[in-house]
């Protein structure tokens, strides 16, 4: 303090300097460390997913057993058509897909014993009023190879997917219980 | 030579320099990283051109040079569940125009888990960010959240 008091009129430009740059300093080491942080949140909601039952197999047996050399066909919307249901949430798009089988096999009729089966494209349907009885649901038919994208209907949580097809046992099938599996693979389309 | 009150002048503007180089920047959020209705199996992406996309706002001094750190999470959470959320190296983007312009920001594909340095504009900066999640098969349902920390600082540049 005494020597500023010395340098008064004489040096100011020291003083004046002095506290210029202390003032920068201290501002400029404030703002450089200075910061600012704001929170916010990623949100989601996850839809029910999806879950796929067997209601019924498909039955060619229903309403008589098949016969060596007679061809059977199960309509899809009589009492011996496969059900599968697909339960999910309503409004929400749902794609599905058909594993079919070439043959029925049977196991206890000996090595290589199969029944020819094929489908149509009319062999298969679907309905979205929650009715799992395809003899009395309302079906959209469809090709079963080619399932269209569905949608679960509003106050609804199931899509039922009914199908049929054409068994054909040969002339000499060997008697026995045939069978095969039908697969469905179902997905959100997600949007 | 300089005399006094001239230099007391000189020394009143370099002060009133520096303290108006020092505005407090601060940052804003206005919307939320929204990923909407996702479904079990189906990764959901939000881009961050997206309405959906977060989008913070920082103001402070114009031309002054800031860094922004994100603090991002690795899942979105609900009582007894995660799901892992994911940013790519393009997921950000910065614009410092007057009039922030999402669909064509002045910084675009910005990675936001590395320091990002921008200049702040004269309206600030505007940043956006975009996400995906990943649902698996058998996700449980529900409302999943996590948090997103922006860090804004300046550089002294």
């Amino acid at each position: 303090m005494k020597t500023i008091m010395d340098c008064k009129g004489r040096h100011p430009s020291i003083l004046w300097t002095a506290i210029a740059v202390v003032v920068m300093l201290v501002v400029t080491v404030g703002g450089a460390f200075a910061n600012d942080q704001f929170v916010m949140t990623a949100t989601g909601t996850v839809r029910a997913a999806l879950s796929i039952a067997q209601g019924q197999a498909l039955n060619w047996s229903q309403g008589g057993d098949l016969y060596m050399g007679v061809s059977k066909h199960i309509a899809v919307n009589t009492a011996g058509a496969g059900v599968f249901t697909v339960t999910g949430a309503a409004a929400d798009n749902i794609q599905s897909q058909l594993l079919l089988p070439e043959y029925l096999w049977c196991a206890t009729a000996g090595v290589k014993q199969r029944v020819d089966v094929y489908f149509t494209a009319t062999d298969a349907a679907y309905s979205t009023d929650g009715d799992a009885d395809p003899t009395t649901a309302t079906q959209t038919v469809v090709d079963p190879t080619n399932l269209p994208t569905m949608t679960v209907a509003a106050g609804q949580t199931d899509v039922n997917i009914f199908l049929g097809g054409t068994a054909m046992p040969s002339a000499n099938q060997k008697a026995g219980v045939y069978t095969a599996s039908v697969v469905l693979t179902s997905w959100y389309e997600g949007d | 030579m300089i005399r006094k009150r001239e230099l007391f002048k000189l020394t009143a503007l370099i002060v009133l320099a520096a303290v108006t180089s020092g505005v407090a920047q601060t940052v804003t959020g206005i919307s939320d990283l929204e990923f909407g209705d996702i479904f079990p199996g189906v990764p959901n992406t939000v881009s961050k051109r997206a309405s959906s996309a977060a989008e913070f706002t920082v103001t402070g001094t114009a031309g002054a040079e800031v860094t922004l750190d994100f603090l991002l999470p690795t899942y979105v959470y609900t009582t007894g569940a995660n799901m892992p959320v994911l940013f790519s190296a393009t997921d950000c983007a910065i614009d410092s125009s007057l009039v922030p312009d999402q669909s064509s920001p002045s910084a675009d594909n910005l990675n936001p888990y590395e320091t990002i340095t921008y200049r702040l504009g004269a309206g600030g900066l505007s940043v956006w960010l975009g996400g995906r999640v990943i649902p698996g098969l058998v996700q449980k349902s529900g409302n999943y959240t996590a948090t997103i920390r922006l860090t804004v600082t300046y550089t002294g540049n």
